[in-house]
């Protein structure tokens, strides 16, 4: 079986600084993937890798068994991506954005896709207002339509719930969990938050200061730690406090 | 989506983003203005002259003198519109640059570049989708102006346009969207290139300059203001090995004169004995600027790091 993602000795250099490092990574299709470090860890990174922004100064990436160099155009056709900071052009409205990016990624019917999407993601009534005049956590549901609207195989959220408040967070934690079991998508998630983690993934990663220190599915943490406390021990544990 | 429509995509919504702005708006309404003020003046010069000639020939009839040809019917047509290449060369090229800063800027600006290039989408469409929109833009500008022009030629009694005169207004227009097209792009490109929102609008206004003011005198001896004004041309380029040197070396990089040259030929201003630019080369410094610089887009796009694509300002 191809995995969803999949890294092998992955590094990126910015001149003498590391900030990624022989990364071996894989991801199962169907999983929703916790990928937690530490500000700087390199999480990012290695989304923008995954993603086709850049390119690794040496190792391999892949996706749904498409390589990220050799055929980007492939990967793209089967990613959605939301940046940690949601930006869409804010003097249209959410409804034009959403038709932008629609036919960008080759939607046919966008207008219904559209309508499907936004009340899949319980928000039809955001359709016509100017992005410009929406708040952080309505403007990350219009980044997530932008990211499902084509319903990619595999979909990478940096830091999602970043900024957002308490029940901000409790919603866009629902919205990825019926995205994975209602249309399959994988998730791939950089986070910080231990807590999203524990409620939301089935599978993790630790990186730390471009290293992955540490993987495996939620289901083997809690039987072997048992709960989110020793989720949170862990991670401190492989993750050195002044890292931070 | 095929290539082409992708390409399509980026041209509409950068044209639809661009005139939402304010200051593109602002350039292009003073243009369209200055295009109307010119009409006008063309108008209401030769309404004045038509006037002044009908009352001297009654005059003249009167005494049984002579009646001279009406000086507008044995003028040529098109040097009404000698302030049109002022305006294409100052306010035009202007709004341009200004359009073309904005069409890469204002993705750059609002952060949705990293979002479109994880579409499938290569970098050569995205440059290609800019140039389009660009090239859509000009295109407009320069038809309006065309049509307000034209209108003001057909309305003016004792003007007889001939199929000649067509053909040299139809490469005088043509000749403004190069020079403006120009701009255009040289500003993408600097909004492609630099990490900065201020360098990237500066450099290609600090070229503009150059190349409107600076080169001109440097290659011609032509003052910043007459370097504008294809009437001003009635002086005999100056002679000498500095300027023989200049005008070799950096001529051909003249595109403001090289501009003006062309209209003044095209518009018939310019005096018949005064040695000046083939249409050929003028011509030339501009279609080789505008390759250039469309390629320069393209190739910086193609380098763009869309990871970090927002200013550092």
């Amino acid at each position: 079986m191809v995995s969803a993602v999949s890294t092998h000795q992955l590094s990126l250099c910015y001149g003498n600084h590391v900030a990624l490092q022989s990364l071996n990574l894989d991801v199962e299709e169907g999983e929703i993937f916790g990928f937690l470090g530490h500000n700087g860890a390199g999480k990012t990174t290695t989304i923008n890798i995954l993603t086709t922004l850049l390119s690794p100064t040496s190792g391999r990436a892949s996706v749904c068994g498409h390589d990220v160099e050799a055929d980007s155009m492939a990967v793209r056709q089967v990613i959605g991506y939301v940046p940690e900071n949601v930006r869409l052009y804010e003097s249209l409205s959410s409804f034009d954005n959403l038709m932008f990016f629609a036919k960008l990624s080759g939607v046919s019917e966008p207008a219904n896709r559209i309508s499907e999407t936004l009340k899949f993601l319980e928000c039809p009534e955001l359709a016509p207002r100017l992005v410009g005049t929406l708040s952080k956590g309505l403007r990350q549901r219009i980044g997530l339509a932008q990211a499902i609207m084509h319903r990619p195989k595999v979909l990478f959220l940096d830091e999602p719930t970043s900024g957002l408040d308490p029940l901000g967070i409790k919603t866009l934690r629902d919205l990825i969990t019926r995205l994975n079991r209602e249309l399959g998508t994988t998730i791939f998630m950089n986070t910080h938050l231990i807590s999203e983690v524990a409620k939301t993934c089935t599978s993790i990663a630790v990186l730390n200061q471009g290293q992955l220190v540490y993987q495996d599915t939620i289901g083997a943490v809690m039987k072997r730690f048992g709960d989110d406390a020793a989720l949170e021990s862990l991670y401190l544990s492989l993750v050195p406090s002044e890292a931070a | 989506m095929s290539g082409t429509g992708n390409i399509l995509q980026i041209a509409t919504a950068t044209l639809r983003n661009s005139f939402r702005d304010k200051t593109v708006l602002l350039l292009t309404v003073l243009f369209l203005a200055m295009v109307l003020l010119s009409a006008w003046l063309g108008w209401s010069a030769t309404q004045t002259i038509n006037a002044i000639y009908i009352a001297a020939t009654k005059a003249l009839a009167a005494k049984g003198v002579v009646i001279p040809p009406n000086p507008v019917s044995e003028g040529s047509a098109l040097s009404l519109l000698r302030n049109m290449s002022i305006y294409i060369a100052l306010l035009g090229s202007l709004a341009a640059l200004v359009f073309g800063h904005l069409a890469v800027a204002a993705d750059r600006k609002s952060g949705v570049i990293p979002l479109i290039v994880s579409r499938p989408l290569s970098p050569n469409a995205y440059a290609i989708g800019k140039i389009s929109a660009i090239i859509v833009a000009i295109i407009g500008l320069t038809i309006f102006a065309a049509i307000v022009n034209v209108l003001t030629l057909l309305i003016l009694p004792g003007l007889t346009l001939s199929s000649d005169t067509w053909v040299r207004l139809i490469g005088f227009y043509g000749a403004s969207m190069l020079y403006m097209s120009a701009f255009a792009l040289l500003a993408a490109v600097c909004a492609v290139r630099f990490k900065t929102e201020s360098m990237a609008l500066l450099m290609p206004m600090a070229i503009w300059l150059v190349l409107t003011f600076v080169l001109p005198q440097v290659t011609a001896n032509i003052s910043p203001m007459a370097a504008l004004n294809p009437l001003s041309a009635t002086a005999a380029l100056p002679s000498g090995p500095f300027f023989a040197a200049t005008d070799a070396l950096l001529g051909p990089l003249s595109m403001s004169e090289a501009y003006r040259s062309l209209s003044a030929e095209l518009l018939q201003l310019s005096p018949d004995n005064l040695p000046r630019r083939s249409i050929s080369s003028s011509l030339a410094t501009m279609i080789v600027a505008n390759l250039v610089l469309g390629a320069g887009l393209i190739f910086s796009m193609s380098r763009f790091d869309a990871s970090r694509s927002d200013f550092n300002d």
